[in-house]
């Protein structure tokens, strides 16, 4: 019974991969953070609500921007380099156009299930497909390509580029439904 | 190794806690370094700040690393005789041995190590510091206040007489 939960294979396909990682990451930490915050009593209700609406924006923007700006550039630009320039006589390239159809055929359960689509692939583009040259070592070789450059996109994503912009948003957006007020400008007599 | 083989192994042994531990690891380095750059707040403050983030990140990165390592083992002990099920197994927990970290024992451990480790520093700095010479703020000494006479002209008490400056008769040098 626990073994059948812990070895659960649609957990197990849902959470592979380094994208699929830190956005679940991501996620919960725009909930846990401004959640530890909210409870702590030594805070004055104020600051707790300026703070947790703070670590939830800054979560939240820096979540958007990993998924919408980083990850595209760096999974599908290092998928496209990989298939055009580094690695163009590999089949696995050839057969799958982009990182998603490639992730998709990797979740798939069964060898049967492998060969069926390469058979379905290999009719659609009239070239042979078989697991004599889309073989595991390819398979590693294509998600390796995705992971490492996944991970490059996460580090500078969520490490660099978020802190640097996602703070600048934060301050309109908190002034804007009104959680900073501007402070008055202190006029100096002549 | 060559670019492909190393490739080969990520894509082969790629575990669900290197993103966590890589990013932690990154934001040690990275969130310190730009809260000291930030031109807007005071050196103070930016030390302050500073020291409070490298020290978080000091406790999440081996944390996010420890806690899934320790779930794998867990996994060993259910003894799972079929392989597929047993990898799966192992990344599940894994998983929640890093989600684990995230929501509940960095934020514990940080609310129980971070703040006491900031106020030993700073009231130890606090102590050890030398007094140091003030010489920015303002002196407030009082200048002596004109008093109006019976005649009605205004008097200036001279609280140093003019004769402690005058020569009286000393002479150096024979």
């Amino acid at each position: 019974m626990i073994q059948n939960i812990i070895s659960n294979p649609t957990f197990y396909n849902a959470t592979q991969g380094t994208v699929a990682q830190m956005t679940i990451k991501t996620g919960l930490n725009s909930v846990a953070r401004p959640g530890f915050i909210l409870l702590d009593k030594n805070i004055d209700p104020h600051t707790k609500k300026f703070s947790a609406s703070k670590e939830f924006l800054y979560q939240g923007l820096s979540l958007l921007m990993y998924l919408g700006i980083i990850i595209p550039i760096f999974k599908h630009g290092a998928y496209a380099l990989a298939k055009n320039k580094l690695f163009k006589n590999e089949a696995v390239f050839k057969a799958f156009p982009n990182p998603d159809e490639f992730k998709k055929f990797l979740k798939l359960g069964s060898e049967q299930e492998k060969l069926t689509k390469l058979s379905e692939i290999s009719k659609a583009t009239g070239d042979t497909f078989n697991r004599t040259n889309i073989s595991e070592e390819s398979e590693h070789l294509a998600n390796g390509v995705i992971e490492s450059s996944s991970l490059i996109g996460t580090i500078l994503g969520l490490a660099v580029v978020a802190p640097l912009t996602a703070t600048k948003a934060i301050h309109p957006i908190l002034k804007a439904v009104g959680l900073v007020k501007d402070e008055p400008k202190q006029e100096t007599k002549a | 190794m060559s670019l492909k083989n190393t490739l080969i192994y990520i894509g082969k042994n790629v575990k669900p806690y290197w993103p966590t531990v890589a990013v932690a690891s990154a934001e040690l380095i990275f969130r310190p370094t730009f809260t000291l750059m930030d031109k807007k707040s005071p050196s103070e403050t930016k030390k302050y700040t500073a020291l409070r983030e490298g020290i978080t990140e000091l406790i999440a990165a081996p944390t996010y690393l420890a806690l899934p390592v320790l779930a794998a083992k867990a996994s060993d002990l259910l003894k799972i005789k079929d392989a597929k099920a047993a990898k799966m197994a192992k990344h599940n927990l894994q998983t929640v041995g890093t989600w684990t970290a995230a929501l509940v024992v960095i934020p514990g451990l940080c609310s129980a190590m971070v703040k006491p480790f900031m106020d030993k520093i700073y009231n130890k700095k606090d102590k050890n510091e030398p007094a140091k010479l003030d010489i920015t703020s303002k002196t407030e000494i009082e200048a002596p206040k004109p008093q109006i006479s019976n005649t009605g002209s205004t008097v200036y008490p001279q609280t140093i007489s003019l004769s402690a400056f005058q020569n009286r008769g000393m002479k150096v040098g024979g």
